[in-house]
């Protein structure tokens, strides 16, 4: 993998943010909570 | 030398952690053995009462029924509205669906506590269960284990609480016991003035303090000109050691050495060799304020000096528990008045003071007689 | 290793556990139709003025002590073992063998307090012993059995070490130590069954605690197995944290060079092994929690938020300093190396980061007040520092603590190493990177978790525990790659000030302290039951004691243990010492 470090930077950051975001959600489902903006409290 | 030095520093970092434990606040447990305790004669007002002290003790409901959301905050919400809201909601299929009225708020909270998952309020259920399952435990079960007068106080309480009239059964004389397994969990709390002494062991019943004009027992304005200080602790510890002139033996409790705490006993002392020669100008009567309980008029009017009243354990008067059933309104009334009317079997006359008719307000006499009517057995 | 090898560590396996399986499994319940015993408070021995809790108490904790110490080290020490036959370095085989000759006088130890226990608890709760004696039965047996098979194997493994030394024999004598752990952790377990089953009974009907199951379902109680995880993890925590004291001792004594840099060496492969099993333990006892809760919610919050609460205080306290010493001292290994000079200027933000951690998992949220100091502070929690007692804020502190703790440890393993893969700079930006969004993720699992209602705060805390897993696993990932065929830069070991050995004290004294708290709340948390909801407990000290009482007990068992420990370890000295004859000293 050679190249800008910059460049590789960011795109790992990427990468990276889409590995979590996955674990996250895979996660909170398990568990039985669904992910959403619309679950807080009226 | 490297040894002592290692040995030293371990030691060393044990006691602050030892230290630190005891700098967080402790909770002192209560450590006496289970008592148990007859249910019955208890009023209404009573099982009001203990559901209440259930509610935050033996039934631990505000583990959860608390402002934290685990459970509904019971003690806030509005639950003359919330009885019958739940009764008509959709989802509930209990014993009181389709009932209303206070009977029917009686069986769904008794059926709330036996089997709570019978109905789960929106968004309390356990996680996944589609608020089928409740968290929460069976109450009549281990380890809350309520029996079924427990459960009626309760229900009482929460009745109460909602604005309606309790429809629960009183306990009979049939009922088992209830073990009262802690109390509130704290010890007395610790007497840091004189004042607070004399008020907690009725002192003013009996000798004029604080304005009670009592005559019992002789006047200690100016006792610290008339004793030392280790005679009158003794006479506080054993009474009957030196007995004033024109009083008898025999009169003052003589378990004060056992009641009060060392601190208590050494702070009423210094109050008592503090006190003046002459006993203050009473204050006008009028300016007082009016007790608004019947508790309030014995703490006032110290009867608990000499009556067992309160958890005082007196016993220079005779005892009023149950009094309601021996004797009448009127008649109470006029042995607070006028005690010499009728003495007690076994009690001598002129022991009582005479003056409550005169400093007692109407109402006053009311509340009194009224909570004395009350007093279950 | 050969085919024969495997089957031969299979057989050895299955040899043990199979007839417990057998036995357990199958037994059918005699038909017991008397429920738990119902002791009232006069039935209680009393001996003199004896306090029997104390008496069970020190007994049990002690007995605990010794036990984790004597399982751990058979773990790591197979392991260090086979680190030898992989490396081929001789040191890791003779550091193995001195780590199990640390622990033989411990194992004789820890069967006398065991033996002592089981008294203590006959004399003083003889109507408990009754009950679990019926549930447990055939069981009780089987644990007597196994110490005879784990003293066999334990000697066999120690005394055969010359024997065994090379080749295929190694390959023996690693089988019988993996035996030996077997056995030893079978041990476990089935300690484990009996008090997990003592928080939440299984295989007894639930009213009279009449045993109406089989054995094997009293031991799959609900709280067996994270019971059991969370005592595996901080086993090896502790294990490696006795061992690190005992090497910073002995570095301390020692005057020769080459002998100071050979405890050095073992404090730090020590130290290693407790931070790896301390990493995960967070992890596991927040599973056990979560048990607890979904058995009885009522248990978890007395320990959460009733009258237990402030013991998680004193707990981070403790967590905190264990935190501080295992980093200062991965820190203070930098000086090893002539390449961490360049880390060391990352030392100061790890450490912020760490103190604020610490202080951020120290803040209560619900305090103990008065009326006056309620009305003081305007309600009952802090307005500013009141949100930070609650667990989210706990959660990101102890997963950055985390974090950071093995990025100083990561920092020194990269100081001795030059990467010379060509694509160092890209992957230390992946590295980076890893760590940024890790970071990000468990922060901002938190800030969710203080938006949303309770539940997904709870629910929020595994995300998080994952993050910190995943940075670590996925950094150790990649420095295996990245540091293939890496220049190996001089480790000066020896290089180290004695400041630095003390941070190695304070593991083994701060576990220790902390284990003894963890009982005093898990035995707290069955308040007044003997058997939780199935035997009530009406013993004259059915309470839970106070927190200071509870720290005088606990620093008393604590200092005992040390005593215990030293004399162990100065036990394996003398059996090195040879007096001196009149030809040496001429």
């Amino acid at each position: 993998m050679l190249g800008n470090k910059w460049v590789v930077f960011v795109v790992a950051l990427i990468v990276w943010v889409a590995v979590f975001y996955f674990i996250d959600k895979s996660i909170m489902e398990f568990q039985g909570l669904p992910v959403g903006a619309d679950l807080m409290p009226a | 030398m490297t040894f002592l030095r290692v040995i030293g520093f371990s030691v060393a970092l044990l006691l602050f952690y030892m230290g630190f434990s005891h700098i967080l606040p402790q909770v002192e447990p209560d450590t006496s053995a289970p008592v148990e305790v007859s249910t019955a004669g208890l009023d209404m007002d009573g099982m009001i009462a203990l559901g209440e002290s259930l509610f935050s003790g033996k039934g631990t409901c505000t583990l959860c029924h608390n402002g934290m959301g685990r459970a509904p905050d019971t003690l806030v919400m509005d639950m003359a509205a919330t009885f019958p809201a739940r009764l008509t909601d959709a989802r509930y299929a209990g014993v009181s669906a389709g009932k209303e009225g206070a009977k029917a708020i009686e069986a769904y909270i008794l059926e709330s506590m036996e089997d709570p998952s019978a109905f789960v309020v929106e968004g309390f259920g356990e996680k996944g269960s589609n608020d089928t399952v409740s968290p929460m435990p069976a109450v009549d079960k281990a380890p809350i284990e309520l029996t079924v007068v427990e459960m009626n106080a309760v229900t009482a309480f929460l009745q109460d609480l909602a604005g309606l009239e309790p429809t629960i059964p009183l306990p009979s004389a049939d009922d088992a016991p209830r073990v009262e397994e802690s109390s509130s969990g704290e010890a007395a709390p610790l007497l840091t003035t004189g004042v607070a002494v004399v008020d907690e062991h009725g002192c003013a019943s009996c000798h004029d303090l604080d304005g009670s004009g009592a005559t019992l027992g002789p006047s200690l304005y100016g006792i610290g000109k008339r004793m030392s200080r280790a005679t009158v602790m003794e006479a506080i510890i054993d009474p009957n050691a030196v007995v004033a002139d024109g009083y008898d033996a025999d009169f003052m409790p003589a378990d004060f050495g056992e009641e009060m705490r060392g601190s208590e006993l050494l702070l009423l002392t210094d109050y008592l060799m503090a006190l003046p020669e002459a006993a203050p100008v009473s204050e006008d009567d009028d300016d007082e304020e009016l007790a608004t309980t019947g508790l309030e008029v014995v703490e006032n009017y110290g009867c608990a000096g000499c009556h067992d009243l309160d958890g005082s354990e007196a016993d220079i008067g005779p005892a009023l528990n149950g009094i309601g059933t021996r004797m009448s309104a009127d008649e109470i009334k006029e042995a607070i008045v006028d005690p010499n009317a009728v003495i007690t079997e076994g009690y001598e006359a002129d022991m009582m003071p005479d003056y409550f008719g005169d400093d007692m307000a109407e109402s006053e006499i009311d509340l009194i007689t009224d909570y004395l009517l009350k007093l279950p057995e | 290793m050969r085919l024969s090898h495997l089957l031969a560590l299979f057989a050895a396996l299955i040899a043990v556990i199979a007839p417990e399986l057998a036995i357990a499994a199958t037994e059918e319940a005699a038909v017991v139709l008397e429920g738990a015993p119902k002791p009232s408070r006069l039935d209680y021995p009393l001996i003199g003025n004896v306090s029997a809790r104390t008496v069970v108490w020190s007994a049990a904790q002690m007995h605990l002590f010794l036990a984790a110490f004597v399982l751990a080290v058979p773990l790591f020490a197979i392991a260090t073992e086979f680190m030898s036959v992989i490396t081929g370095d001789d040191r890791f085989d003779d550091m193995a063998r001195e780590f199990m000759k640390i622990t033989m006088a411990a194992y004789s130890l820890t069967a006398l307090v065991g033996g002592g226990l089981l008294l203590s608890l006959l004399v003083f709760y003889p109507h408990l012993m009754d009950y679990m004696v019926k549930v447990f039965r055939g069981q009780m047996l089987i644990y007597a059995m196994l110490f005879g098979l784990e003293s066999i194997t334990l000697y066999v493994y120690f005394y055969s070490w010359d024997a065994l030394r090379r080749g295929n024999r190694k390959w023996y004598h690693m089988s019988i130590g993996l035996l030996l752990n077997t056995v030893g952790l079978t041990l476990m377990f089935v300690a484990n069954a009996w008090a997990s089953f003592m928080m939440s009974p299984a295989g007894v009907d639930a009213v009279s605690g009449a045993v109406t199951g089989t054995v094997w379902e009293a031991t799959r109680n609900p709280l067996w197995n994270p019971l059991n995880l969370h005592r595996f993890l901080a086993n090896i925590a502790y294990g490696g944290a006795i061992v690190g004291g005992y090497a910073a001792y002995m570095f301390l004594a020692e005057k020769d060079p080459e002998t100071k840099a050979h405890y050095d060496w073992m404090g730090y492969t020590a130290n290693f092994i407790a931070i790896l099993g301390f990493l995960p333990l967070p992890f596991a006892g927040y599973w056990l929690m979560a048990e607890i809760y979904a058995y009885s919610q009522q248990m978890g919050i007395t320990a959460m938020g009733g009258i237990l609460a402030w013991l998680f205080i004193i707990q981070a306290v403790l967590i905190g300093t264990i935190m501080l010493a295992a980093n200062y001292y991965l820190w203070s290994g930098l000086m090893r190396t002539d390449r961490g000079a360049q880390y060391a200027k990352y030392v100061k933000y790890i450490a912020v980061v760490i103190v604020g951690g610490f202080l951020v998992w120290l803040t209560p949220h619900t305090l103990i007040l008065s009326a006056s100091e309620i009305q003081n502070l305007g309600g009952t929690h802090h307005k500013i520092l009141g949100p930070l007692g609650i667990m989210p804020a706990k959660n990101v502190a102890v997963n950055l603590m985390l974090v950071m703790t093995f990025l100083s440890f990561q920092m020194f393993y990269r100081s001795s190493r030059i990467p010379t893969v060509s694509w160092a700079k890209q992957g230390n930006m992946v590295v980076v990177a890893l760590y940024v969004v890790g970071i990000v993720n468990i922060v901002g699992a938190g800030i969710y978790g203080y938006i949303t209602p309770t539940v997904y705060k709870v629910g929020a805390s595994v995300p998080q525990v994952v993050s910190t897993l995943t940075i670590i696993i996925g950094a150790v990932i990649i420095d295996v790659f990245m540091l293939r065929g890496a220049k190996a830069e001089k480790v000066h070991w020896g290089r180290m000030t004695e400041r630095s050995q003390y941070a190695l004290f304070v593991l083994p004294v701060a576990f220790t302290w902390l284990m003894g708290l963890m009982g005093y709340i898990r035995s707290s948390l069955r308040t007044n039951w003997h058997v939780y909801t199935v035997m009530k407990d009406n013993s004259p000290e059915n309470y839970i004691p106070t927190l200071g009482d509870a720290g005088n007990t606990i620093t008393a068992i604590t200092l005992g243990f040390m005593a215990i420990m030293v004399f162990v370890f100065w036990l394996s000295r003398l059996g090195q010492t040879k007096q001196k004859t009149a030809e040496d000293t001429a």
